[in-house]
């Protein structure tokens, strides 16, 4: 009985504590900025969403000038995601996502030039046709396609990331012969094939990612 | 001029319209009922509420009012005209416009408090008065998630007329003016939008003379 009366205690706090509402009562944020490509143009229509822990507190999407301004609940906990652009859809252009963790939440935020870089999808198809018994091992550099900033400096410089270098990593051999899948990259950069057909020297082929949709074949 | 203000005058008109009628019926001396017959008395009001949301604020600009209810108690203090009382209302209204004050989708609004009030006229059939009060207000919002409150506190300025029946029986109108002083914390820019809600409310009711 003396064991079961604790654990009692311990369950309830956390029925409790998961009961707790994740919105901050008599407080809401205000959240504005402008957001713009590559070349400094303003993008209309981007979505931009706040949330904590997938609560949906606020809303709204830029306008003919690419600013953006509305009104957002604030969260209960120290915790606050914006993202612009996250579910956008179909659209030509990757995300962004701003984190602010780990120190208390403003009254308001002012996020001023937002760049959003155009997106590209590299069409990637790796084939034997050879019957010889190959392996190849290949690797494939490219850009990411989102942006995602940790507000707190200390989680920040390990787990920031923006537009960075990516790369996939395989090995094809008569098990597993060939290699299909879309990746997304960014548009206007160069992505970077490089592969090792048995103990040969290493080739390295650079692919331009000039179009929205790109297709690269390779045979081996 | 937008629909809430010819509505606001409206209400305006009808109230004014209303007790000049009641004063006007009241005129022969003798139909007038003297207080000292009926000494203690105590109203009660049962009936719907209609909120109007008027203003450069949230509650005109992002909500829709729907209806609700109130229900108030006024009793006369030591024989005289004064009255004392309490008030409850509850009314809902629909978020139009998320963009201006958040993701949630409806509140709940529930008042709470005391009146004092003024017995202006009081005939066989006719009556009127007016009360004023601070209370408390809760307003409950729904998000699809999680449920939140913003608080208030609110100040009533509320005419009544009323017609009876009989000794005991009748009915009311009120068009009243009410003031919730949000408790909402915000930025700078966003804080005279959030600072108050203001409306004009129109009620319509069963009344109880005891």
């Amino acid at each position: 009985m003396k064991v079961q009366i604790p654990l009692l205690f311990f369950l309830i706090s956390i029925i409790l504590y998961s009961c707790e509402p994740e919105i901050k009562e008599n407080e809401r944020t205000a959240i504005e900025g402008t957001v713009i490509d590559f070349e400094g143009n303003a993008i209309p229509n981007i979505p931009i969403k706040v949330k904590t822990q997938n609560l949906l507190l606020g809303e709204g999407s830029t306008d003919n000038i690419g600013s953006f301004k509305f009104t957002s609940l604030q969260s209960k906990f120290d915790e606050l995601t914006i993202n612009v652009n996250t579910e956008g859809g179909n659209s030509s252009f990757g995300t962004y996502s701003i984190i602010y963790s780990n120190k208390p939440l403003q009254q308001g935020y002012n996020l001023s030039d937002i760049t959003l870089r155009r997106k590209a999808t590299l069409l990637f198809n790796i084939e034997k046709t050879s019957s010889e018994n190959n392996t190849l091992n290949w690797s494939l550099q490219y850009t990411e396609p989102f942006c995602e900033i940790y507000d707190d400096e200390e989680t920040s410089q390990n787990t920031s990331r923006c537009y960075e270098t990516t790369s996939l990593i395989e090995v094809l051999d008569t098990t597993n012969p060939n290699f299909e899948s879309e990746i997304f990259s960014v548009q206007n950069t160069t992505a970077q094939f490089t592969y090792q057909l048995n103990d040969a020297e290493p080739q390295t082929i650079l692919i331009e990612l000039t179009e929205a949709t790109n297709f690269y074949e390779f045979e081996y | 001029m937008n629909l809430n203000t010819k509505l606001l005058l409206i209400a305006l008109c009808i109230g004014f319209i209303t007790v000049a009628k009641a004063q006007e019926e009241e005129e022969p001396l003798e139909q007038k009922s003297d207080i000292v017959q009926d000494d203690h008395y105590a109203m009660f009001k049962i009936g719907y509420y209609n909120p109007i949301a008027f203003g450069d604020n949230f509650a005109n600009e992002a909500l829709e009012q729907k209806g609700g209810v109130e229900f108030s108690f006024l009793a006369n203090l030591f024989d005289t005209p004064f009255l004392i009382g309490l008030q409850y209302n509850y009314f809902h209204s629909n978020v139009t416009n998320q963009q201006l004050v958040g993701t949630y989708n409806d509140s709940k609004i529930h008042s709470f408090g005391p009146l004092l009030g003024y017995q202006l006229l009081y005939t066989n059939t006719w009556r009127a008065n007016i009360a004023s009060g601070v209370g408390i207000t809760h307003y409950h919002n729904r998000n699809s998630g999680d449920n939140f409150n913003d608080t208030a506190t609110t100040l009533w300025v509320i005419p009544t007329v009323s017609y009876h029946f009989n000794k005991t029986v009748g009915v009311y109108f009120s068009s009243s003016y009410r003031r919730d002083f949000m408790n909402i914390k915000t930025p700078a820019q966003l804080d005279s939008f959030f600072k108050s809600a203001n409306y004009i409310n129109l009620s319509l009711g069963l009344h109880i003379l005891i």
